[in-house]
């Protein structure tokens, strides 16, 4: 693979949220990502990997939490890979939007903000490994505020999807 | 973790800190799981201690640098509680992934959003 890939071996413990947003920041440096790009992930991988230390490893597992980054035809994607019991933490209800703000419950704001960010998110579980996938097509500095609703399909971009 | 939030002495906007009708909070840095704790104090106490006379809260965010859902969740639930007194909570000045979070998070209603910390005074109280 020539494509730029870069990958991190995170601990299960929550100072490593910090190294985390660093090598986001990195990558994306790295590889001219927009500020509003680098945001997208840092929020999104954040997110994810808090939920894989509080809920999958239980705070106190010895095993890993591998983050991979690449960037290919102006989509980026990252890969997270844990041990942790099989869960998709994109199978919960989505937030009910059309509720008042008054009523509308706070929880799940995570992850609904992780599928909002991205144009496409998918899980798998394979050989003991809970396997996230996130794709995101490259917004400029000047591509404005649209973030797409909904998960749309990656444009140009048919040879790297992991459809479950 | 840089973050730190206070109500910013008079002189330092430029524009008039006592309004009667707003309380000004400057929240700078990363607001996330490790530091939504701290603001949520600051906060609360800031919705206390106005309740003799309510004033809706206005944050200047124009040096906030991160935001995520841990720190959206003390913002909407600060909101909550200031529209029990006909207050309103709004983010000022604060960076476009930023407001985009707000508006995506389906919050817009309960977080409001201005330019700056002036254009909020102005579309509030006009």
């Amino acid at each position: 693979m020539s494509e730029p890939k870069a990958t991190i071996t995170l601990r299960s413990d929550l100072a490593e949220i910090e190294r985390l947003s660093e090598f986001i920041a990195e990558f994306g440096e790295a590889h001219g990502l927009s500020h509003k790009d680098i945001f997208a992930f840092t929020l999104s991988l954040e997110e994810l990997v808090t939920n894989v230390i509080n809920y999958g490893y239980k705070g106190d597992s010895e095993l890993p939490i591998v983050v991979t980054m690449s960037v290919h035809d102006g989509t980026v994607c990252a890969t997270l890979d844990d041990q942790a019991p099989p869960f998709d933490p994109f199978s919960r209800k989505e937030v009910d939007t059309t509720l008042s703000v008054e009523d509308r419950p706070i929880g799940g704001l995570g992850i609904h903000l992780c599928k909002k960010m991205m144009d496409t998110v998918a899980y798998r579980f394979t050989e003991g490994h809970n396997l996230v996938h996130l794709h995101r097509v490259l917004r400029g500095p000047s591509a404005g505020v649209a973030v797409p609703s909904g998960s749309a399909e990656v444009p140009g971009d048919g040879d790297d999807n992991d459809e479950p | 973790m840089h973050f730190k939030i206070y109500i910013p002495p008079p002189d330092s906007t430029g524009c008039e800190i006592a309004n009667a009708a707003s309380a000004v909070v400057v929240a700078e840095g990363v607001l996330n799981s490790h530091t939504s704790a701290e603001a949520q104090r600051f906060l609360q106490k800031q919705v206390q201690l106005d309740v003799t006379a309510p004033r809706h809260v206005l944050i200047d965010a124009a040096r906030l640098e991160y935001l995520n859902s841990s720190g959206l969740r003390v913002l909407a639930q600060i909101a909550r509680d200031l529209r029990k007194t006909g207050r309103k909570l709004a983010l000022c000045g604060a960076a476009d992934p930023l407001r985009e979070l707000v508006e995506v998070s389906g919050l817009a209603g309960l977080i409001l959003k201005y330019e700056s910390v002036a254009a909020a005074r102005e579309a509030l109280f006009e």
